[in-house]
C-alpha cells in the first residue's frame, strides 16, 4: 500500500522552488554586477534602440487593418484541425487491433464535419477576401 | 440526445443564415431553429418517460460516454427547461432581428448552441463535463449579449460578462483540479481502484466513492483542505452562473445591456445549466456524511443573502430590466432553498421522501420560473420599439392597459406568477419549494423566503397597479405590434396559468398528506438510497 500526504506531495515541489530562489539570485546579482563593474562609455550610435537597420519612425503603436487578427484566428483554427489530426492518424492502425476502426473513423469524420461547416460559414461570410 | 439535437440544428441554421440575408431567409432560418429546439424538448420529454410528469431522480439511470454523461429523469427535466428556454427566445426574436437589420443564422445558431450547452451540463457526471458544457453555454453567451455592437450598453455587457466569466471559469477549473489531485490521492491511500465504467477522477461517482467509502481512514477526503478548497472554488464557479449573491454584481448590468431575447434567454438557460451542475455536485458533496455540515451552512447563508438582497434591490430598480434581473437573483435563492433542502437540516441520513420533494419542486420550480421569467422579457420585446424609442423605464409602462390591453394582461399574469400569487403557478413553485424546505427542518429559511416574497410583492404589483391604473402620457403608440414575441408571451401565459392546476404525482399526495393528514398514518422508517 502507497502511504501518500499532502506533506511529501508538496516536499517533492521543494527542488523546484530552490531552482527557482537561484535563478532569481543568480540573474540579479549578474546584473547588478555589471551595473556597477561594468565600464561606461555612451555615444549616440550606442543609444540607438537598434545598432543597425531602418531608423525608426513614430510609435509602434499604430492602428492596422482588423484584417490582420481574422486571417491569424482563422489560422489558428485550421492549424488546430491538422495538429489533431496527425496524432490520430498516428494511432489509427492501432485501433484495428480492438475493433474500434469504424468507430474512430466515425469520430474524425464527426469533428471534420463540424470544422467544415465552420469552413464554409467563413468562406461566405467573406473572411478570406482581403478587400 | 437533446443536446445533439440542438448542435446539429444550430450548424444547419448557420449555414442557412450564412447566404445573402433576405426577410424569407430569416423566416427559414427561425423556423428551423424553433422547430429544433422544439424537438430537442421532445427527445427529452420522451426520455423522461410519458405519463409521468417530473418524477424524481430516483428513476433509471443510464452512464454513457465512459461515465462522463447520465441520463436521467433530473437531466431530462433540465433539458425540458433548456429547450422552453430555446424555443420561446427564438420565436420572440424575428422583429427585434428584423429591425436592427442582425443577421438571425449567427444569433440563433448561437443560442441553439448556447442551449446544448446547458444541456450538456445538465447531463455531466464529470467535472471535465461540468466544465465544457459550461463554456459551450457561457462563450456562446458573451457573443450575444454584446450582439447590437453598435449600442455601446451591449458592448458594455458583453465585456463585463466576459470578463467575470473568465475569471470564474478559472476558478471552477480550478476547483475541479484540486478535487481530481484530493480524490485520486485518498483512493490511492485506500488502496481503492477505479471503477471500470469511470475510470477518472474527475468522475462524480468516484469522488463520491472516495468520500463515502471507508477504507479511508488514513487519509479521509471529507476534512482533506485540498479538497474543500477545491469544492468551494466550484461552488463559487457554479454561483457566478446562476448569479448567486456575492456573485450576483454582474447580472443587472448585463442584463440590462443585452438584446431583449439574449437576456430573456441567459436568465433561464444559464440559470438551468448551473442549477442541474450545482445539484449533481451537492449530491456528491453529501456522501461526506457529518463532514457535508459546513456546506449545508454556506449554501444556507448564501440562500437567505441571495433571497434578501435580490428583493430589497429590487424595489429601487426603475428600469425594468434591472428589476427583473434583481428579481431573477431572489428567484435564483428560492431555488437554492430547494437544493438545500435534499438533505435533512440535522444532518442525519434522508429520507426518499425529503429528497424526492426537493428535487421534484426545484425541478418544477425551474420550469416555471423559465415560464413567467421568459414570458415577461417577450412582452417587452413584443412592445418593442415604438416611434424610435423603446420600452426601458418601469414609468414607460404606465397606461398600458388602456393602449395595449392584451400585451398588458399577459404582463400582469407573468407579475403576479412571479410574485407567487395563487393562479398563478408561481405560487405552486414557492409552495413545493418551502415545503420540501420546512420538511427538511429548514423552518427558519423558508420563514425568510416567506417574508423576502412579501417584498417582492410590492415592485411586482407596483408595475401592475402602474399599467392599470395610472394614465402615461409617454408617446408611445396603441399600435399593437405582431410578432412572434406576441406568441411566445401568450404561450408562455397559457403555461404558466396551466403548470399550476397540473398535479404532480410525487408532491400532491404528500401536500393533501400535510394539510389532511390521514387517521392512523405511521410514519415510515426509510433509508437513503444510494446515488
Amino acid at each position: 500500500m502507497e502511504t501518500v500526504t499532502v506533506n511529501s506531495l508538496l516536499s517533492s515541489y521543494i527542488p523546484v522552488l530552490v531552482m527557482g530562489l537561484v535563478a532569481v539570485g543568480v540573474s540579479a546579482a549578474l546584473v547588478f554586477l555589471s551595473f556597477v563593474l561594468g565600464p561606461r562609455r555612451p555615444s549616440p550610435q550606442k543609444d540607438a534602440p537598434y545598432e543597425c537597420g531602418m531608423t525608426p519612425i513614430g510609435s509602434a503603436r499604430e492602428r492596422f487593418p482588423i484584417k490582420f487578427y481574422l486571417v491569424a484566428m482563422l489560422f489558428i483554427i485550421f492549424d488546430i484541425e491538422t495538429v489533431f489530426l496527425y496524432p490520430w492518424a498516428a494511432t489509427y492502425r492501432g485501433s484495428a487491433g480492438n475493433g474500434m476502426m469504424l468507430f474512430n473513423l466515425a469520430e474524425m469524420a464527426t469533428f471534420i464535419v463540424i470544422l467544415f461547416v465552420g469552413y464554409i460559414y467563413v468562406w461566405k461570410r467573406g473572411a478570406f477576401e482581403w478587400e | 440526445m437533446s443536446p445533439i439535437v440542438l448542435m446539429i440544428t444550430g450548424m444547419i441554421v448557420l449555414l442557412i443564415g450564412v447566404g445573402k440575408p433576405s426577410p424569407e431567409r430569416a423566416r427559414i432560418v427561425t423556423t428551423v431553429a424553433w422547430l429544433g429546439s422544439l424537438g430537442a424538448g421532445m427527445v427529452a420529454a420522451f426520455n423522461l418517460g410519458i405519463g409521468t410528469l417530473l418524477p424524481s431522480v430516483l428513476g433509471e439511470s443510464t452512464l454513457s460516454f465512459g461515465g462522463g454523461m447520465i441520463n436521467d429523469s433530473l437531466g431530462a427535466v433540465f433539458n425540458i427547461v433548456l429547450a422552453v428556454s430555446a424555443f420561446l427566445s427564438v420565436i420572440m426574436s424575428d422583429r427585434f432581428l428584423a429591425e436592427r437589420r442582425l443577421p438571425a443564422g449567427e444569433f440563433f445558431a448561437l443560442m441553439l448552441f448556447s442551449a446544448s450547452g446547458g444541456m450538456i451540463m445538465a447531463q455531466a457526471f464529470d467535472l471535465v463535463n461540468i466544465f465544457v458544457g459550461l463554456e459551450v453555454l457561457s462563450v456562446a453567451l458573451y457573443i450575444l449579449s454584446g450582439f447590437t455592437r453598435r449600442d455601446v450598453r451591449s458592448e458594455e455587457a458583453a465585456v463585463k460578462y466576459f470578463l467575470l466569466g473568465a475569471f470564474t471559469s478559472a476558478f471552477l477549473l480550478f476547483g475541479s483540479a484540486l478535487v481530481y489531485g484530493a480524490a485520486g490521492i485518498t483512493m490511492k491511500a485506500g488502496g481503492t481502484a477505479l471503477l471500470a465504467e469511470t475510470p477518472s477522477y474527475t468522475n462524480l461517482s468516484t469522488i463520491a466513492l472516495a468520500l463515502s467509502s471507508s477504507n479511508n481512514a488514513a487519509f479521509p477526503l471529507a476534512t482533506n483542505p485540498m479538497f474543500v478548497t477545491g469544492a468551494v472554488l466550484i461552488i463559487c464557479g457554479l454561483c457566478f452562473k446562476a448569479s448567486i449573491v456575492p456573485f450576483h454584481s454582474y447580472a443587472p448590468d448585463v442584463y440590462e445591456g443585452a438584446p431583449v431575447p439574449v437576456t430573456a434567454f441567459m436568465s433561464a438557460a444559464a440559470k438551468a445549466g448551473a442549477f442541474a451542475a450545482f445539484l449533481r455536485f451537492y449530491l456528491v458533496l453529501l456522501d461526506g456524511g457529518q463532514n457535508a455540515g459546513p456546506y449545508r451552512t454556506l449554501l444556507w447563508g448564501l440562500a437567505a443573502a441571495t433571497i434578501l438582497v435580490g428583493n430589497i434591490l429590487a424595489v429601487r430598480q426603475t428600469t425594468i430590466k434591472r428589476m427583473l434581473a434583481y428579481s431573477s437573483i431572489a428567484h435564483a435563492g428560492y431555488l437554492l432553498v430547494g437544493l438545500l433542502a435534499m438533505a435533512p437540516a440535522n444532518g442525519k441520513i434522508s429520507g426518499s421522501e425529503v429528497w424526492e420533494l426537493a428535487q421534484t419542486s426545484v425541478g418544477y420550480y425551474l420550469l416555471v420560473y423559465t415560464f413567467m421569467n421568459l414570458g415577461a422579457f417577450a412582452v417587452l420585446a413584443w412592445l418593442g420599439r415604438d416611434r424610435g424609442r423603446e420600452y426601458t423605464q418601469v414609468s414607460d409602462l404606465a397606461g398600458l392597459a388602456k393602449r395595449q390591453p392584451v400585451a398588458a394582461g399577459v404582463m400582469a399574469v407573468f407579475l403576479l406568477s412571479l410574485a407567487g400569487i395563487p393562479p398563478a403557478a408561481g405560487f405552486f413553485g414557492k409552495l413545493y419549494l418551502f415545503l420540501a424546505a420546512i420538511n427538511a427542518g429548514y423552518v427558519g429559511l423558508a420563514a425568510l423566503g416567506l417574508l423576502a416574497s412579501v417584498i417582492g410583492a410590492v415592485y411586482y404589483l407596483n408595475v401592475i397597479v402602474s399599467m392599470f391604473f395610472r394614465d402615461g402620457e409617454n408617446g408611445f403608440s396603441s399600435a399593437n405590434a405582431r410578432g412572434g414575441a406576441m406568441w411566445a408571451a401568450i404561450i408562455a401565459a397559457v403555461a404558466t396559468l396551466l403548470l399550476g392546476l397540473i398535479p404532480l404525482p410525487n408532491i400532491t399526495p404528500k401536500l393533501q398528506q400535510k394539510i389532511a393528514p390521514p387517521k392512523n398514518a405511521k410514519p415510515k422508517p426509510s433509508i437513503r438510497p444510494g446515488t
